[in-house]
């Protein structure tokens, strides 16, 4: 469905991708993580066909993605996205008329649940619900493949949680792929079936959310106990508390005793376990 | 062609900046100018003709619809091609409205001020481009024409703005008018050029140039297009 084949991108000197390949070939909804400037924006523009690869090949559906080839698939919905300053109903109305697959119902459905005034004009509406009003044009617009670049930024903790189960709610619905960049981490971890970490342009990690509910965990205990019992496994983190430590682990699980105690790890101290540098000693 | 229609419909309905712009300028400099010819009383009667400020809206058009549009349906799910194809679909219709309102007001309003003795000529480009003396429906021909090709021009040069190759085009727009009066080839190239886009005698020839050199320029658009950032 979806396949980065060794995409580089340059900005004059900067490389925000490096030799990226990535293949994702059934619809869900995907957690894209990567700390600032990693290349996550870069990425959803390639794809959406907004910006192009310096080398490499992106293609949808076997479909080559250029600049003048967008892909029919595709809705990017960006950070900020500026918009006609109508009424939301005409501005809906506006989408409807460039797409003919929009789904008006299920627009004004949503603007309901979200509690959105449909009598205001764009730029009456708050910083939040202008990106709720952005991506319910993107999750109306039935497209295939939606990606969502920090959607929830601006939102207060209600409407992300209203926005994560509509988001579920609706790929349930009809299946849809979701590429969702954000970081706020934990609140996506409950959405999400597919986990990608990209780190300085570069696919540092892509695997199914239930792999990191079993592989990521923490052992704590006496520092011997835990140096002895996680020898050998991937160390992606560890912090030291006088005589006692924490090793947080990706990998196979540890045998169970009295000595030390495993719990799981959440997801944002998985992500900053590994991509927040090298094993972090407090 | 939907999408394409669609959007051009958007850009028709939702390009505010174009239509104030030609609408303040109709509705207020047309009368301003008027009042202001009553109160001075001057000896020559003659005054610029109502619809040759409605020229304006195809060349706000070119402007603002590319300059202010552009990003807001990539936001809605446009695409660049689409884009690229419906804003020629903006203006054409835009362009064919404006010269029809322009020659049927020169054949009615203009003609009945002058008749009953209001003012004795209305300046009008249709005739001061000698549109007009190839009959109405030719004369609407030719102004359509060179009007699709005023709007492409500023299509094209909105775009490429902020680009090297639109600081480029535009050092060589201003050098080009400083040293073509001076320099006599390029006065001549100059004279030819308008020549061809609006006095040739043959009516047909001034029509195809005018889309022959819009069909050119409007092409140019696609690269900035294609490489815009969003």
């Amino acid at each position: 469905m979806i396949s980065f084949q060794s995409i580089t991108k340059d900005y004059g000197k900067i490389t925000a991708l490096r030799d990226f390949s990535l293949n994702i070939d059934r619809p869900g909804i995907y957690c894209l993580l990567g700390r600032n400037g990693a290349g996550k924006t870069t990425l959803l523009k390639t794809l959406a066909g907004h910006i192009p690869a310096t080398s490499g090949a992106v293609t949808v559906n076997d479909k080559p993605v250029g600049m003048m080839a967008m892909p029919e698939e595709v809705f990017f919905v960006e950070t900020g996205a500026a918009q006609f300053n109508i009424r939301l109903t005409s501005l809906f109305a506006a989408a409807a008329r460039i797409n003919p697959a929009f789904d008006m119902d299920f627009a004004f459905e949503m603007a309901r649940r979200f509690e959105l005034d449909l009598t205001k004009r764009f730029k009456q509406l708050s910083f939040g619900m202008k990106a709720m009003a952005s991506t319910l044009i993107a999750l109306s617009s039935g497209r295939e493949i939606l990606l969502l670049d920090e959607p929830v930024l601006g939102f207060d903790p209600v409407m992300r949680k209203v926005f994560y189960d509509l988001l579920h709610e609706s790929c349930a619905q009809k299946p849809t792929t979701v590429i969702v960049s954000t970081h706020i981490i934990d609140e996506i971890a409950k959405v999400a079936e597919q986990l990608i970490i990209i780190e300085k342009g570069q696919l540092k990690l892509f695997c199914d959310m239930n792999e990191v509910d079993e592989k990521a965990y923490s052992v704590t205990g006496l520092a011997e106990h835990v140096a002895a019992a996680t020898e050998g496994l991937r160390v992606i983190g560890e912090t030291k508390a006088g005589g006692f430590l924490s090793r947080y682990i990706y990998d196979r699980r540890v045998e169970t005793s009295d000595k030390y105690s495993v719990s799981a790890l959440s997801l944002q101290d998985f992500f900053i376990g590994l991509v927040g540098g090298e094993k972090e000693v407090m | 062609m939907d999408t394409i229609l669609g959007m051009a419909k958007i850009n028709w309905r939702h390009c505010r900046t174009a239509w104030l712009i030609a609408g303040i300028v109709f509705l207020v400099a047309g009368p301003a100018n008027y009042i202001v010819w009553l109160i001075l009383d001057f000896d020559d009667t003659s005054l610029v003709a109502m619809c040759n400020y409605l020229y304006l809206l195809p060349v706000c058009l070119g402007i603002f619809v590319p300059a202010q549009n552009f990003h807001k349906l990539m936001h809605l799910g446009g695409k660049r091609l689409d884009f690229f194809k419906s804003s020629l679909l903006t203006y054409v219709p835009v362009c064919a409205v404006v010269s029809l309102l322009s020659v049927v007001a020169n054949l009615t309003v203009d003609r009945w001020m002058v008749a009953s003795g209001e003012i004795d000529a209305a300046l009008d480009l249709l005739n001061a481009f000698e549109f007009m003396e190839h009959g109405a429906v030719i004369a609407f021909l030719q102004m359509t024409a060179f009007l699709i090709f005023a709007s492409c021009a500023a299509h094209t040069l909105t775009l490429i703005q902020g680009r090297w190759y639109g600081w480029v085009c535009d050092a060589m727009l201003v050098a080009f008018i400083c040293m073509f009066a001076p320099v006599k080839p390029l006065l001549d190239a100059m004279v030819w050029f308008w020549y061809m886009a609006i006095f040739h005698s043959m009516a047909a020839v001034q029509i195809l140039f005018c889309l022959a050199v819009s069909a050119a320029l409007y092409w140019v658009s696609s690269i900035p297009i294609r490489s815009r950032a969003f």
